[in-house]
Parts: structure tokens; sequence; C-alpha cells
């Protein structure tokens, strides 16, 4: 390849992720310049600054059709743009959340954490804006690797460093399976190029294949599930969201979560979209039973867990574990609807999900311990604290007039839609009337338990803006869904997610 | 006629063959580490203003070698009681089959070369990195803690000095555009590389005499200050084997400087009617001599400062180093 | 049988008996002993495919990174053999059906294996063809990889490095 063709492509289509690349080299070195006991605190305003302008940046490329460099090893498409708004959003506003976290100033949030959050965000971003084999398997492991540091980094805690260390097994582990069934891809069809593969799979030599090529994808499928902690790699989550710092936890939660989804969509179904399975149907819809397995069972699990605990940091890890559960039924089901149900439902995740973090940090530093007692009386104490948090939660529940009831809506439509899927459906039905129970125990704590201890929680900017941010979208987004289906729509071509470029 | 032989279907007499030419290898490699031992004792002698050996085999003690190997083969071979005893055996062989193994690439002259190999400079760093594991497997087998802060100290001095090796001979490769040892010498018709990268060849050349572990970087087995290294424990034919492991090793060293900075086999302008071996044997015997002229010259440095040397100095030099060679490359060579 | 099938015989045998015993044996030096020749047999693996950059690569970081893991395995562990803990027979057993089932379900898959038309002259100027693609085609992949390594470096530099604080407190 000559460099003329090389210099040929557009490289400016790469802007946010150089932006992002950028603001994390330059903070790296304002770290290592600045006087050892200043604050690292107002680095965070810089990564903000540099998440906004990435974000710009995506607004301004909004309107370019397919662009790929070099086989797809980038590629600006409707689907990455899509959801690097997403990840974009989420991580500016966990920015917000960390500026705020003056508990762990002293060590957690020296400068590495923000600039590891951005390549953290770099990796997802790469993940979402690739069609090749290579690039996805190591945007997934910079997200990875960031994520295990960033973790542990709050290192005289015994918590945060037990779980960095069952992360790192639980993810090399994850890694391995991965690699194992992304082998047999490769193995098979001797492409990294997502379309390639996809055009190889129709060759009949390989064909013959055909129980292999279920057993990759199955390998595949269990090994990213790690990303987004459902059953059978769910078992990390709590141990991790309870013990990282609450910025990490919310960035594992939403932006890592999402960019799993991404993975998983991106690479199983375009590399799958055609392929035959063993019997006479095609593979996609013979492994539907097993995802809807996988997705069942995680929505019990989660669910079922999340009313015993005590600590409200594992209750929600538990609750997100049920969260991504609903999320891939969806997938299990694949149909039409699929993409704008697990998109919508992904955005709506993020405002309340971020924003019930965002509650729990500002409560929890105030009362020094992350036990659901903590909420006791908060109605009393903090009344507007109290009303946030009471929304974020009826929205996780799936109550009418939040987001999260516009996305359940759409993901059961897209249940019900191919027909033969009742019973997941009605197994969604029932964990989420189970969830009432734990979710509800939060607002009674807030509003009919007598406060232990006094005092108001008072509320700086940086969470005050996230709130009041999430507050909206929540609202917004369940009142008026169709300014973001609308949007979606506009932006989003199925045609151009399952076409190679020309 | 290797070229004829590999061609050609296997069966026994390859086999048989093949053995041989490895066999008489080993003999030229055990006898220039007789000599190598004897010379660098005869040359610290010298330098030292003493004698050196001149009892056993006339006057230059040319005898003296092999007397002291064969006092190390006729030693009682002793193994501690409470050392890990497979693995206290496997060590020694760990350590030295791999400086063996690494000589298979090297090409003396256009002829005289064993396997040529496309990436044989990447072959003998890699195998070369294997013995690292056979001296910590010895200090750990051996159940002594002197013997395993040694293997420590020799596998962290193995690990960091092995960073600028490899970094200094980018600049050759980025020359020759070739990881093939007979390319890189054809590359330096005109000019050795020790002239086009200066840097790379000062770099590697003291990252080589870490990775022997001689002096001044010679801590894994400083006999008079740190109770020697890993192989405190080993007696007889099992620390011979250490020491030939050593030996050898500078020999293959040697060769490989030769190879890549001084042009291996070709001649020195208009001395071209001496053979390429002969060349090779010169410019070999050079580098011998002057690693044994350093060892009788300089001190011992400590081991914090050999750390700080091989990650703050030689490690950003390299670097410097393959910069340079690409600019040159570019602006002379094009 | 041809001496490339009595080759690969030897060295697949070689690697899964270093597997084996890797998680077979209770101490650290020996696991990791395991592991080199299991890592070594793979790399004979290599060249016999022809991939010799591969092969050569893989002994070079794995020697490295072997060694690494050695320091640290004498290091971070305790050396009395006795303190492991007794696993459940019924534990062996579970997983023990799980590897025998996934070992058939694997081997059922591999039984009938068929590929396309090979390219057979990938191994000409192997190197050099590696080199190419992974600075053309790869290129992206390829410094995203450098992000990672630096991510990774700097976090094993802040999870191992010392506070100054607690450094003060030693010296108090």
């Amino acid at each position: 390849m000559e460099l003329e063709t090389i210099r040929s492509y557009d490289w400016g289509i790469m802007a946010p992720e150089l932006i992002i690349l950028g603001a994390a080299t330059i903070l790296s070195l304002a770290d290592l310049l600045m006087p050892k006991k200043a604050s690292r605190r107002y680095l965070a305003i810089f990564a903000f600054l540099g998440v906004a302008c990435a974000l710009v940046a995506l607004f301004m490329q909004l309107d370019n059709g397919v662009i790929s460099i070099l086989a797809d090893t980038y590629r600006f498409d409707s689907f990455s743009k899509a959801f690097k708004l997403l990840f974009l959003i989420g991580t500016g506003l966990i920015l917000l959340l960390a500026f705020d976290d003056r508990k762990g100033e002293r060590d957690e949030y020296r400068g590495e954490f923000y600039y590891l959050l951005l390549t953290a965000l770099l990796g997802a971003m790469m993940m979402a804006s690739s069609a090749d084999m290579i690039t996805l398997f190591v945007g997934l492991e910079l997200l990875s690797l960031s994520s295990y540091i960033m973790a542990g980094l709050r290192k005289r805690d015994r918590q945060s460093n037990e779980a960095a260390f069952k992360y790192v097994v639980n993810g090399g582990i994850s890694t391995a399976i991965t690699l194992f069934g992304m082998s047999y891809i490769f193995g098979l069809t001797g492409e990294t190029n997502l379309y390639a593969i996809q055009n190889a799979l129709g060759d009949p030599t390989i064909l013959q294949n055909q129980f292999l090529l279920v057993f990759a994808f199955l390998i595949t499928f269990v090994g990213l599930s790690f990303k987004i902690a459902t059953v059978p790699f769910q078992m990390w989550a709590p141990d991790v969201y309870h013990g990282a710092p609450i910025p990490v936890t919310a960035f594992l939660s939403v932006v890592s979560k999402a960019a799993g989804f991404v993975i998983m969509i991106r690479f199983l179904l375009v590399t799958f979209i055609a392929a035959p399975g063993v019997a006479e149907k095609p593979l996609l819809q013979e492994v539907q039973p097993y995802l809807a397995i996988l997705a069942g069972a995680s929505m019990i699990i989660g669910n079922l867990i999340a009313l015993r605990q005590r600590n409200i940091k594992r209750m929600f890890a538990y609750s997100s574990i049920a969260q991504a559960g609903y999320i891939l039924v969806p997938f299990a089901v694949i149909s039409g609807l699929m993409f704008e149900a697990v998109w919508f439902y992904l955005l709506a995740y993020l405002f309340m999900n971020i924003g019930v973090f965002a509650i729990i940090q500002l409560v929890t530093a105030k009362s020094g311990s992350t036990d659901i007692s903590s909420f006791a009386g908060l109605y009393r104490r903090s009344p507007w604290i109290a009303v946030c948090m009471t929304i974020f939660v009826l929205s996780l529940a799936g109550f009418p007039a939040t987001a999260g009831f516009i996305g359940k809506f759409g993901i059961f439509m897209s249940a019900l839609s191919t027909g033969a899927h009742y019973w997941l459906a009605g197994i969604m039905i029932a964990t989420t009337v189970v969830s009432y129970f734990y979710y509800f125990n939060v607002i009674g704590q807030m509003f009919f338990r007598s406060e232990e201890e006094a005092g108001k929680v008072s509320i700086p900017g940086g969470v005050l803006t996230v709130t009041a941010v999430c507050v909206i979208s929540t609202l917004v987004l369940g009142i008026l869904p169709h300014t973001a289906l609308e949007f979606f729509y506009n932006q989003f071509d199925l045609s151009q997610f399952f076409t190679p470029t020309k | 006629m290797i070229e004829h032989l590999l061609q050609s279907p296997p069966g026994w007499i390859h086999f048989l063959i093949f053995f041989c030419l490895g066999a008489i290898l080993l003999a030229i490699v055990l006898g220039f580490v007789t000599y190598a031992i004897l010379a660098e004792r005869k040359v610290l002698g010298f330098m030292q203003i003493r004698i050196g050996p001149n009892r056993i085999g006339g006057r230059f003690g040319l005898l003296q070698t092999v007397a002291d190997v064969f006092k190390l083969l006729i030693k009682e071979d002793i193994i501690p009681k409470l050392a890990d005893r497979p693995l206290f055996i496997l060590a020694p062989i760990l350590a030295f089959a791999p400086s063996f193994l690494v000589l298979a690439v090297m090409p003396f002259s256009e002829n005289v070369k064993f396997a040529d190999i496309g990436v044989g400079l990447l072959y003998y760093i890699a195998v070369s990195g294997i013995s690292a594991i056979g001296m910590l497997l010895g200090g750990w087998a051996s159940n002594n803690k002197y013997s395993l802060l040694g293997g420590m100290r020799s596998a962290a001095q193995m690990i960091s000095y092995e960073i600028p090796l490899v970094m200094s001979v980018i600049g050759v490769i980025l020359f020759t555009g070739s990881l093939n040892l007979t390319d890189i010498v054809e590359g330096q018709k005109h000019v050795a590389y020790m002239f086009l990268s200066p840097i790379g060849f000062i770099v590697f050349f003291i990252s080589s005499l870490a990775e022997l572990s001689r002096t001044p970087f010679d801590l894994p087995e400083a006999e008079s200050e740190l109770v020697a290294g890993y192989h405190v424990e080993y007696s007889g034919f099992r620390w011979a084997f250490f020491m030939l492991a050593e030996y050898v090793y500078l020999f293959a060293m040697a060769s490989l400087m030769t190879v890549l900075f001084l042009g291996g086999w070709n001649p020195i302008p208009f001395l071209g009617f001496i053979p390429g071996v002969i060349w090779f044997a010169l410019k070999f015997s050079l580098i011998v001599f002057i690693m044994i002229w350093i060892r009788g010259t300089f001190p011992r440095i400590r081991a914090d400062q050999l750390m700080e040397f091989a990650w703050k100095v030689l490690l950003p030099l390299a670097l410097l180093n393959i910069f340079v060679s690409a600019a040159v490359k570019e602006l002379f060579l094009k | 049988m041809t001496g490339e099938m009595i080759a690969f015989f030897i060295l697949a045998l070689v690697a899964i008996c270093g597997g084996v015993f890797m998680i077979h044996s209770e101490n650290v030096v020996h696991m990791v002993v395991s592991l080199i020749f299991t890592f070594l047999s793979i790399a004979g693996i290599y060249i016999l495919l022809s991939a010799e950059f591969v092969a050569v690569v893989q002994v070079l970081i794995y020697s490295g990174a072997i060694t690494i893991i050695m320091l640290f395995g004498i290091m971070l562990t305790k050396h009395d053999p006795k303190s492991e803990k007794r696993i459940a027979k019924s534990r062996i057993l579970a997983v023990g059906t799980g590897v025998v089932a996934f070992f058939i379900i694997m081997f059922l898959a591999i039984n009938k294996l068929s590929f396309k038309q090979q390219d057979v002259e990938l191994y000409v100027h192997n190197v050099k063809k590696i080199g190419i693609e992974l600075y053309s085609k790869y290129v992206i992949p390829f410094e995203l990889t450098s992000i990672l390594l630096l991510v990774a470096l700097i976090g094993a530099v802040v999870l191992a490095k010392k506070d100054e604080s607690e450094e003060m407190n030693e010296h108090e």
C-alpha cells in the first residue's frame, strides 16, 4: 500500500477519537509536570472540556455517510455515531461527578484517574467505530485495562484492592474465552474484516463447519458477556461496583456496559447475519434459545439477589445485572425493532443510572456508609434530592412517564413482535414486579423512615448539573420519547450497518 | 552443501551429517572456550604485571585450562539435600543449551554457516533470553538465600539490559531492511555499520557486556563481594556448565557484534585477497580482546547504578539511535 | 508418517504435558517451568507451519515474561506447599465432566473441518509481509495497541508505587 493511498483517506473523520487521545496525552503530561502537592481536581475540568470538544466534533460530522479508513479498521457509520454519542455524554457526566467527589481527593483522584477515564472512553469509541476484528479487540482491551486500573486506584482501601483483583482475574478469563471464539471465526474464514467474514461465511466449503460456527458464536458471546455483566459472567459486578470509587462504578455500569453491547451487536450480528445454522434454520435463529436463557437467567438472578442487599452499591450492582438482562432480550429475539430498542434503553439507562449514582455519592459521602439506611428520612432532610432519587428509581423500575418505561416498553414490544418469545416477555414482567420490592425499599427509606442523623445534604455544582441533566432527560425521554427516537430514525440507517462500503 | 542437504528428502544419513556438523561446531566452540579462558588470564596477568599461567603445557601454560576442566569433571557431584532436585539438575542445562543453539544462525563466512533463516537476528535475541530462566531457576532450586538473591539479581540485570540491546540493533535493521544475518553482512560491503550508527554500536557493546555479566557489570557473580551469585551451591561439572554457557555466550556475542557492526567477513578495502574467515576471526578476536581489556581496567558498579544506567541512559540513547539511523538512511543512503 | 508429523506429535505432546503439569503441580516455580515447555513447544509448532517470525516472537516475549512471572511467583508466594487447600471430590468430578464434554464437542466439531483454498505462498518473505500489513492496513489497531501498552505501563506504576505520605510514615 502506497503512502498516497494512506494519505487519501479522510482522516478528519477520526476527530472525536483524536481529541480524546490528545486530551489524555496533555493530561498525563500536565499531571507529570504539575507541582506534587497541587490539587489535581481541576484536571477534571480539562478532561470534561476534551469530552465536550469531541462531542461537538461528532455533532459536526453527523451528516456524513459511511466513511471507512484502511479496510474498515476505522468505520464511521450510523451505528458508530449513535453509540459514540452515548459514550461521550456518559463520560462527560461522570467527569462532573468525579469533580465533586471530595471523599478520596487524597489518593484516588490523582491525575491518573482522569486520563485513564479518557483512554477507557477511547477504547469504547473505537469499539463503536470499527468493523475489523483486531481493532474491536484492541479497543475492548483498552477499555478493560483502563477500567481494571481505575477500579484499584484507591490503594489503601481493601475493598478497592479486592475489587480490582477480582475484576482483572475475571476479565482475563473472559478475554481468553472471547479470543478463543474469535480465533475459530478467523481460522475458518481467514479474514479479520467483519464484512469479509460475513461474505466468506456464504462459501459452501466453510459452511460445512456449521457446528463449529455455532460453537464459536456461543463462546464469543459468553466471553463478551463479561463486559455487560450478565450470566454467566455476572459475579464480578457486585464486588467491583461495591469496592470501586463511585464515579468508576458509574462508568462501569453505564459506559463500559454500553460498549459491551456495542461490540456484541457489531461483531456478532454483522458476521453471522447470513450464516446458516446446523439445522435448516439460520444460525442467528438457532442460537436464540440459548441467548434467551442467558437473558432470562440474568433478569432472574439480578432481581432476586438484589432483594437481599442492604448495601446500596451492591443493590444497584445486582439491579444493573438485571437491567443488562432486559437489554439482552431484544438481542435474543432479533427483530427489526432491536436497534432502536437497545439504543433507547441504553440512553435511558445512562441518564437514570448516572443520576442514581450521583445521588448515592452525595448521600453516602455525607453519612460515611454505603448502607441503605443512610437514605433514611432523606425527604425531610433534603426534599429535592429525595424527589430526584425517586424519579430515577421509578425510571429504573419502569414506571410510566419516565424514560425507563418507554425503554422497557420498546424491549417488550420487540420480544412480542417476532412471536414464540412469550415466555421471555413473561419473565421480564415477573422480574420487573419483583424489582419493585427493592426499588420501593429505597423510596420507603427516604420518605417514611425517621432520620437517624440530622443534617441537610448540600449539593455541589458538578453533581447538581449532573442530577439536573439526568432528571430532565429522564422525564423528557419518558414523556416525549419521540424527540430521541426521531433523532435516531433520522440518523440511523440499518443498511449502513449490514453492508460493506463500496 | 547445506543447501543441497536441505533440499533432498530426509533420512538417517542426513541426520548423521547434521549431527556431525553440530559436533564439529561444538568442538570448535569448546576449543575457543579453552583458549579464551587462558587468553583472559594471560592478558589480565600482563595488565597487572604478572606472568599468568605458566606451568602446565609449556612456558605459556597451554594446557592449564584443560587441567582445570579435568579437575571440575572428576570432582564430586554435590546436590544439596534440601534442593529441588529435578530443577537443580535442569537449570544448568537450560542455561547452557540456548547458548549453543544461538550459534546455529551465525554466518562465519560466505560458506561457513548453518541455518540461514529470515529472522536470524531476532532468533538470537529470543533464544538467548531463555538462559536467564536457567539462572533464576538454578538460584531458586538451590534452596539457599544467597543463591536466590543472586538469581534475582541476574534475572533483573538480564531483563533490563536486553531492552537497550534489542533497541540498539534496530538501526542496523533499518539500514539493511532485513533480519537475516547474512543480508546484514552483505549490506556492509562498503561501510561497516559501526560507522553509520556509532551510538547503536556503543549501546550494543555496553549492553552486551551486561548480558554476558562481565566487568563492570559482573554483579551476578561478584565472587569477592557478594558471595558469588546464583551458582553458589553448584560444584563440579554442573558448575562447569554455567561457566561454559557464559564463555559460549562470549563467543556468540562477539560473533554477533562482528556480524552486526564490524562487517562480518567483509575485508578492509584493498586487502580482499585474505579469505573471509580470517577477517571474521580477526575482528572477532579484537572484540574479545577489548572485553578482556575492560575487565582488567574497570571497577565494578553498584546494583542501583546498574539499573539506573540501563533505564535512564542506555534506553534513551538507543531510542535516539533509532531516530538518527532513520534520518541517516533517508538523507544519505537513498 | 512424515518427519513433520512426528515433530508435530512430539511438540504437541510436550505442550499438553506442560499444561497438565502446570495445573497439577502445587509449587509456583514448577508451574512456571511447565509453562516454559508449553510455550516453547508452541513456538516449535509455529515453525512447523513456516511462521518463523511468530515463532521467534513467541520465544522472545514469553522467555522474558516467564522470567518475570517466576520472579513474582517467588516473591509473592509462601514457600510452603502444605498450605494448599484440598478441593472437594464433587467439584473435581464436575469440572472433569465439563472438560470431557468440551473435548468431545470440540473433537466432533474439528473432526470434519473443511477449508477454503489456502494461500501457500505466505511463508515467503514472511517478516516483510507482516511488516507491510502491520504498518499499512492495520496501522490503526497498531497505534491503538501502543496506547494500550502505555495505559498498562502507567497503571502498573500507579498501582505499585508507594505514596509519598506512606513513605513518610515509614521513616518516622
